[in-house]
């Protein structure tokens, strides 16, 4: 643990409108592995990506093996001796295993046919070293997908690297799987190289790690010898942020007791989630919580109708409701706002008006004729009402700000007078004080006898905005907190399953 | 207040207007400049020779605009006129059905061929362009089998009547039945809800699901309206021609598609509009026609035509860049 291999000094990076990065300082030492904690948003992939050099830093240094380096590509970064393996796989699944271990460089003869013998010879050589001990000229699609992230490795190994990052590799491995990819960072640390791992797990964490360094807003939090955490120390370091009072209040209890709950789900399992139960009053708001990938907006989608589900019964105010395609949950009064607004959502190159009233050309219609006029008059309310800046109703959608356009969806929804509302991330990619009015938005649905599950990233929104919280945790809910329990230290802790108690 | 509801209602009409105002320009100016250096360009009889050529080509693009606007495509088109038309006039020819009913078979044909496309694009999930690929094939092979490739004369006049008679001794039936379905196809996809959701599906087909909208129902409804269109056409141009022929319409899918791009609906889909289809196809003869009338070599006309939708395209591009830097 004495030679240093990176050494980074007030490392910045400046987004139009964030600071991703703030100042961060941390040293990586041969033959360590460095984990990096840090929630959704935190900076930790931004970070990755200044020193693969993806990203250019707006400012600070990045000294590799004492002398300062400015990485202007990835090449750049990989000739260096930094590897980068990602959490998504890029492996190519049509061509074998050594071939993909040295894409890109594939060794060849002078006369520029390639050098079989040696990629095979070569490519067992590795792949036997990180223990993977397939035939090489296996294609990759008939491999598993551990067995391709060893691939991946092998192909980051291949490079010769020193310093090794992984980002959250073991998303998509089984326990046995998980067991193996530990032995293996074990045996190159003993190696000597230098290994950043990125996870939101803390058991693993605690399992591989010599040092951990948090992240939180940007911001350097700390950096210690992983002795020195324990899962609660992490996750308060984490999330330890003011929880003030810029949330608006309920101005009563709205939540209904006396009535059957609006919605009820139980067992719910598909593809996406496994076995959700979970169900919610008139005028109550649950915050569904949970890490990037957990399943919440797969929940959502499910019970919405967008995809299919296997098994599980759903109940609206008591009644089942047999739900197959999205038309039938907004005729049972579900209104859904997904997080992806591009995709999901809008026609990007239609009309303000057109976009408002997407779901409900029927309402605005006569014998099936589409009356302008009322479609003119609703969107002229809905401008004013919500306070979206737009030259007009005809401006085309794309040309509206983030803001704008996810208060012409918020307005979207709210017009078909929900009973119950679905918002994924209602708040994500708007400024502050759209925010607010967002916010605001959402108590007054509750406040009107609607009941709204809410997602959000942001945790200090779920614990400001919900009466109950849902904590999800591998596609199914692993908690619900409610009173003073919700709290981000209890949210976070079993969103990435540490225990805390 | 007032003042913003005028500028309001302008605006709206100017995006239609919009769409396909460089296919008028362009249709204008070809014309002026052809009437300098053709002194027959300009008279009613040759105006009525071109709009009339273009009745086949226009009446499948009342259809393929549905299509188009849905985010789809179709290349079998010129297939199913082919074979509507074919198998009805040889009931009507040879196996002594009635001309009315020999029209309902060719519509039949074409409903159950449009059908076929939209299940295959809809349900089974193929990629429109191949699945219409396919089915292209499949309808010019059955055409080929049952015709044995031979004409069909002699079709009573109850069925040609369609494409060949003069209403008022002047206006060709053909182009009077265009008008009618470029009417209803206008009303159709800018005015009704289902016309709404064609446009929905094409500008964000999961963002229409999501919304309620039935894609896979609409998808399959503006197929098997194209395939009534096809067979319209098919009979329209049996009743020009004065027969049928295995090759009949060979090409026009193209030409059509050629039409609707020049006329500015979009080919990404969410956007169309039955006028520019209507200038579109009129400009892609009129092309045809000058260079007729020139005395351009015929071999030249496939030479401007591509020149031609690769402008219409170029300025497509130019300006919905401009839009998205407007950004």
């Amino acid at each position: 643990m004495e030679e240093k291999l990176l050494e980074v000094r007030n490392l910045s990076k400046r987004f139009p409108g964030v600071l991703a990065l703030d100042q961060i300082d941390f040293d990586l030492y041969k033959g360590e592995v460095l984990g990096i904690c840090g929630e959704n948003g935190a900076g930790k992939s931004t970070l990755i990506k200044c020193l693969s050099g993806v990203y250019q830093p707006s400012g600070g240094t990045i000294k590799f093996q004492g002398k300062e380096v400015s990485i202007g590509n990835e090449e750049d970064g990989i000739a260096l001796g930094i590897s980068v393996i990602y959490q998504e796989l890029s492996v190519i699944k049509e061509l074998d295993i050594a071939q993909n271990v040295f894409l890109g460089r594939l060794p060849h003869h002078k006369s520029g046919w390639i050098d079989f013998k040696k990629l095979n010879y070569d490519a067992k050589e590795i792949m036997d070293h990180i223990g993977l001990n397939f035939n090489i000229k296996t294609q990759v699609e008939d491999i598993s997908i551990s067995a391709q992230q060893m691939v991946e490795i092998g192909k980051a190994i291949s490079r010769n690297p020193k310093v090794l990052i992984m980002d959250e590799p073991t998303s998509s491995l089984g326990t046995d799987d998980i067991d193996r990819l530990f032995r293996l960072i074990e045996k190159l640390r003993s190696e000597g190289y230098g290994i950043i791992y990125i996870s939101h797990h803390m058991e693993e964490i605690f399992r591989i790690t010599n040092r951990v360094f948090v992240l939180r807003d940007g911001k350097g939090i700390a950096t210690r010898r992983v002795e020195d955490w324990d899962v609660s120390s992490i996750v308060h370091a984490m999330v330890n942020r003011d929880v003030n009072s810029q949330y608006p209040k309920k101005s009563f209890d709205s939540i209904n007791r006396d009535d059957c709950p609006a919605l009820e789900v139980k067992g719910l399992t598909n593809r996406y989630v496994h076995d959700i139960s979970f169900s919610i009053r008139k005028g109550e708001i649950v915050g569904l919580a949970g890490i990037v990938g957990a399943g919440r907006s797969e929940v959502l989608k499910s019970v919405f109708g967008a995809y299919y589900v296997n098994k599980g019964e759903i109940k609206i105010n008591g009644k089942n409701a047999k739900i197959r395609h999205p038309k039938d949950a907004l005729k049972r009064g579900i209104g859904f706002l997904s997080e992806d607004r591009k995709h999901d959502m809008l026609c990007l190159m239609d009309s303000v008006r057109i976009n408002y009233v997407l779901p409900y050309f029927h309402a605005f219609s006569r014998r099936f004729i589409v009356s302008k006029r009322k479609i003119d008059k609703a969107t002229k309310l809905a401008i004013e009402r919500y306070e979206i800046k737009t030259p007009s109703m005809e401006q085309m959608i794309i040309q509206l700000s983030g803001g704008n356009q996810q208060k012409v969806l918020i307005a979207r929804v709210t017009y078909g007078k929900p009973d119950i509302y679905f918002l994924d991330e209602p708040t994500r990619g708007i400024d502050v004080s759209v925010k607010q009015e967002i916010y605001k938005e959402i108590i007054s649905m509750a406040e009107n006898g609607s009941a709204v599950v809410l997602v959000t990233s942001e945790l200090p929104e779920i614990i400001g905005l919900s009466d109950r919280v849902l904590v999800m945790r591998n596609h199914t809910i692993e908690a619900e907190l409610t009173g003073n329990q919700i709290s981000q230290e209890i949210i976070m802790s079993y969103a990435t399953g540490g225990s805390l108690v | 207040m007032k003042s913003i509801k005028s500028v309001r209602i302008k605006l709206d009409g100017m995006n239609t207007v919009k769409m396909f105002l460089p296919a008028l320009v362009t249709l204008l100016a070809v014309s002026l400049l052809t009437s300098f250096f053709s002194n027959t360009f300009l008279t009613s009889a040759n105006l009525f020779n071109v709009i009339n050529q273009a009745t086949t080509t226009g009446i499948m693009g009342v259809g393929v605009t549905f299509i188009i606007t849905s985010g789809k495509f179709d290349l079998s088109s010129a297939s199913i006129v082919c074979l509507s038309a074919l198998i009805s006039a040889d009931f009507c020819a040879n196996k002594g059905v009635s001309p009315f009913v020999a029209i309902l078979i060719a519509i039949l044909i074409g409903v159950a061929a449009g059908c076929l496309n939209g299940f295959l694009v809809a349900y089974v999930g193929l990629i429109p362009f191949i699945a219409t690929m396919g089915t292209m094939n499949v309808f010019k092979g059955i055409s080929l089998i049952y015709s044995k490739s031979l004409t069909i004369h002699s079709i009573p006049d109850g069925y040609t009547v369609w494409g060949s008679t003069k209403v008022f001794g002047l206006i060709p039936s053909g182009i009077l039945i265009s008008l009618v379905l470029y009417a209803i196809g206008f009303f159709v996809l800018s005015k009704t809800v289902f016309g709404h959701k064609v446009s929905a599906v094409g500008g964000n087909s999961e963002a229409a699901r999501l919304a309620g909208i039935g894609v896979k129902r609409v998808v399959m409804s503006v197929y098997i309206i194209a395939g009534f269109c096809y067979s319209i056409a098919g009979v329209v141009l049996t009743g020009r021609v004065g027969a049928a022929y295995p090759t009949a319409a060979e090409g026009c899918e193209l030409d059509v598609i050629a039409g609707i791009v020049i006329g500015g609906t979009s080919m990404a889909g969410g956007r169309g509009t039955h006028i520019g289809t209507w200038i579109g196809v009129l400009l892609v003869a009129i092309i045809n026609n000058a260079i007729n009338l020139l005395g351009i070599s015929a071999y030249a006309t496939k030479l401007v035509q591509g020149t031609v939708i690769l402008l219409a395209v170029i300025v497509e591009i130019l300006r919905s860049k401009t839009q998205s830097k407007k950004l």
